[in-house]
């Protein structure tokens, strides 16, 4: 059965897809802060959770930096497969939304 | 004898609040400490810059909050996964176990208290149900006029 992204997912992935290589906790947050979509850390951490339970997307400690107190990052990737699941996800997007459009211009 | 040295470094005029990094190292799962705690000192830098100390260590408490809640070390996805479907099983039943074993002590102490102090207990069991203040004002009020009006009646 294919693992599709849900709405929250999607929004996460593109923003560690964005970030290229520098996706972490904080970073994905103030990218989304950013976008106009604001959640707490909690939020975006049970969201990677399910994403890398999925397999969207893998996960590796990163270096420590002395802002952290020492602390390594948890830093994301995404995998083959959430790059398929997202382009799965826009295909949907794209075979709906003129059909939407016709309704609610 | 030789101090231990603090598992990580703090850097200097930012701490992350002792309530947040409690309930981190108690709640979450030991895998992502380091990470939260590193997420948690950047975001707490960040707001004590712009909101100041107060604030910043309050919004830190929030958030431990919902990361404990969403990465605990009793639920979530990663508890009990890899371990095939009779080791999900076991451990599924550890937490019942565990939450059984909790209402168990809470009822257990509900007992307690009523057979110490029925007054007590009472009380407790009265803001418990009823935590409107103003509701428990009046029905106080109520009542002590019923108190004086019955005395007066019996006089």
């Amino acid at each position: 059965m294919p693992q599709h992204l849900t709405g929250l997912e999607e929004l996460v992935f593109l923003a560690i897809v964005s970030l290229d290589g520098e996706a972490y906790g904080v970073s994905i947050q103030d990218k989304l802060e950013r976008a106009g979509m604001p959640t707490s850390l909690g939020v975006v951490y049970a969201t990677l959770d399910r994403l890398e339970h999925k397999g969207h997307i893998t996960s590796s400690l990163g270096e420590a930096s002395a802002v952290r107190g020492g602390r390594r990052k948890r830093l994301f990737e995404p995998t083959p497969r959430g790059r398929g699941a997202l382009s799965e996800a826009n295909a949907v997007r794209a075979r709906l939304t003129p059909d939407a459009r016709k309704v609610m211009p | 004898m030789t101090q231990r040295p603090p598992p990580f470094e703090e850097p200097s005029g930012t701490e992350l609040p002792a309530l947040a990094r409690w309930l981190v190292r108690t709640l979450c799962a030991a895998a992502h400490v380091e990470e939260l705690e590193g997420d948690l000192l950047e975001l707490f830098a960040r707001r004590a810059a712009r909101y100041g100390i107060a604030r910043a260590r309050w919004a830190s408490v929030v958030d431990a909050l919902g990361l404990c809640a969403r990465r605990s070390r009793f639920t979530g996805p990663r508890r009990g996964a890899g371990l095939g479907k009779a080791g999900e099983l076991r451990v599924y039943w550890g937490l019942m176990l565990v939450v059984l074993g909790l209402v168990g002590v809470f009822a257990a102490a509900c007992v307690m208290l009523s057979l110490v102090s029925p007054k007590l207990a009472a009380l407790i069991a009265f803001a418990w149900f009823f935590p409107d203040p103003i509701f428990v004002l009046s029905a106080a009020l109520k009542a002590r006029r019923a108190r004086k009006r019955g005395s007066r009646a019996r006089g």
